[in-house]
């Protein structure tokens, strides 16, 4: 994309968004919270990271959420909508818990699979980033198992230089990396990975200006968080209007 | 709604549990494999969550339960083996009767739908002589956890 171009949308992994800014999987969780984003100017809908088993342990509050069987039926109900991208997001306890869970989401109709490898969750059973071998495992597998995309959503502090985990996510086929919207996240991935990943940030993003920025520094595409959780859907037609008076 | 059947020898293995970690709660599940009801004792690490971020766990392990969460994982396998079923969590309350708590029903809600709507909930309170049993279970028609029966079988 460039700034002289009126077009705000972005391709991820072949997949063309009509916007460029998405929910990050976090913000929206319900039926209730996901239903109304449709309507709204999002590029994707990002469901809640998914697991096997419903999940509401209190010491891993992020992961929790009702089982992947309840969230199944509600991608085939996005998708029915002929609304935006649907993009699941999984977290496994195991490899094979992931590559089930990515060939169920992807035969439901999701466009790509985010695997969430930076839940603490992740860390205490897959231990992906323990050594280079678990994570070539992993993502090997599970971008195998599934018939769409997998892009990988990484830790905030990454256990692996940046150049490493770059050589095993384009050896295993993953070219889609989630990262936070920072200095040791974005740019240091965008500077240290290699070339071939279409890279989604996260956070930090409350207006059209800070998309272009994380646009300007090699982003594809944002993911919003606390922006959303306080103006709703709405904050995707803000971020697009903000984004034309930044490019004129 | 339909009866909890417990074996005895469960009943008994869960009100020792209870006993063998008072004056702290106990918990674990039940699973019915081949037939036979298969008691798990869960580590309860209340604990060690409310002396290491007393704001973020304000209940210590007498009054409140979490169970160690690959202990947990491995029992929602054990459940689904062949031939296998989750009947049964249960937790002991230490203080007062067995009751199904405010806090019990948030956490076994996900967005106000039950996480594990087959599954029974079982209160044991070992505060009383004798000890006091009590099972619940999510009810569609009031969208509440109701009790139900508890059948005591050999």
């Amino acid at each position: 994309m460039t700034a002289r171009s009126a077009d705000l949308g972005t391709t991820i992994a072949g997949v063309r968004l009509p916007f460029c800014a998405m929910n990050a999987h976090e913000v929206a969780s319900s039926p209730q919270e996901l239903r109304p984003l449709v309507t709204s100017r999002t590029g994707a809908i990002v469901l809640r990271t998914a697991t096997v088993h419903p999940f509401l342990h209190p010491e891993f509050r992020s992961l929790h959420n009702p089982g992947y069987d309840k969230l199944v039926p509600l991608v085939r109900e996005l998708v029915a909508t002929g609304g935006p991208p649907v993009v699941a997001s999984i977290a496994g306890s195991s490899v094979e818990e992931y590559v089930f869970l990515a060939r169920v989401f992807a035969e439901a109709g999701a466009a790509w699979v985010e695997a969430n490898l930076a839940d603490p969750w992740v860390a205490a059973t897959v231990a992906p980033f323990e050594e280079p071998g678990a994570l070539r495992e992993l993502a090997t597998r599970t971008a195998s198992a599934a018939p769409v995309p997998v892009a990988a959503r990484i830790p905030e502090r990454m256990p692996l230089p940046y150049a490493r985990l770059g050589d095993v996510l384009r050896d295993a086929g993953v070219r889609v990396v989630v990262v936070r919207n920072d200095f040791a996240g974005l740019e240091k991935f965008i500077l240290e990975a290699g070339a071939g990943f279409d890279v989604i940030a996260v956070g930090g993003i409350h207006s059209g200006y800070d998309v272009r920025r994380a646009l300007a520094k090699g982003a594809r595409a944002v993911q919003v968080r606390s922006a959303l959780v306080e103006e709703g859907p709405g904050v995707f037609a803000r971020l697009e209007r903000e984004m034309r008076m930044a490019r004129s | 709604m339909e009866v909890l059947r417990l074996a005895r020898a469960a009943l008994d293995a869960i009100f020792a549990h209870a006993r063998a970690t008072h004056p702290e709660e106990c918990c674990g599940a039940v699973v019915v494999a081949d037939g036979r009801d298969v008691v798990h004792r869960f580590t309860n690490i209340q604990g060690r969550l409310h002396a290491a971020d007393p704001q973020a766990y304000p209940r210590d392990a007498p009054t409140a339960y979490t169970p160690e969460p690959k202990e947990l994982l491995a029992v929602l396998r054990a459940g689904e083996r062949p031939g296998a079923r989750l009947a049964v969590f249960y937790h002991s309350h230490t203080r007062g009767g067995a009751y199904f708590s405010g806090e019990d029903r948030a956490r076994a809600l996900f967005d106000d739908e039950p996480a594990y709507p087959d599954v029974t909930y079982l209160v044991v309170s070992d505060a009383r002589t004798p000890a006091e049993a009590r099972a619940f279970r999510w009810d569609d028609a009031s969208r509440d956890f109701v009790e139900v029966p508890l059948e005591i079988v050999p």
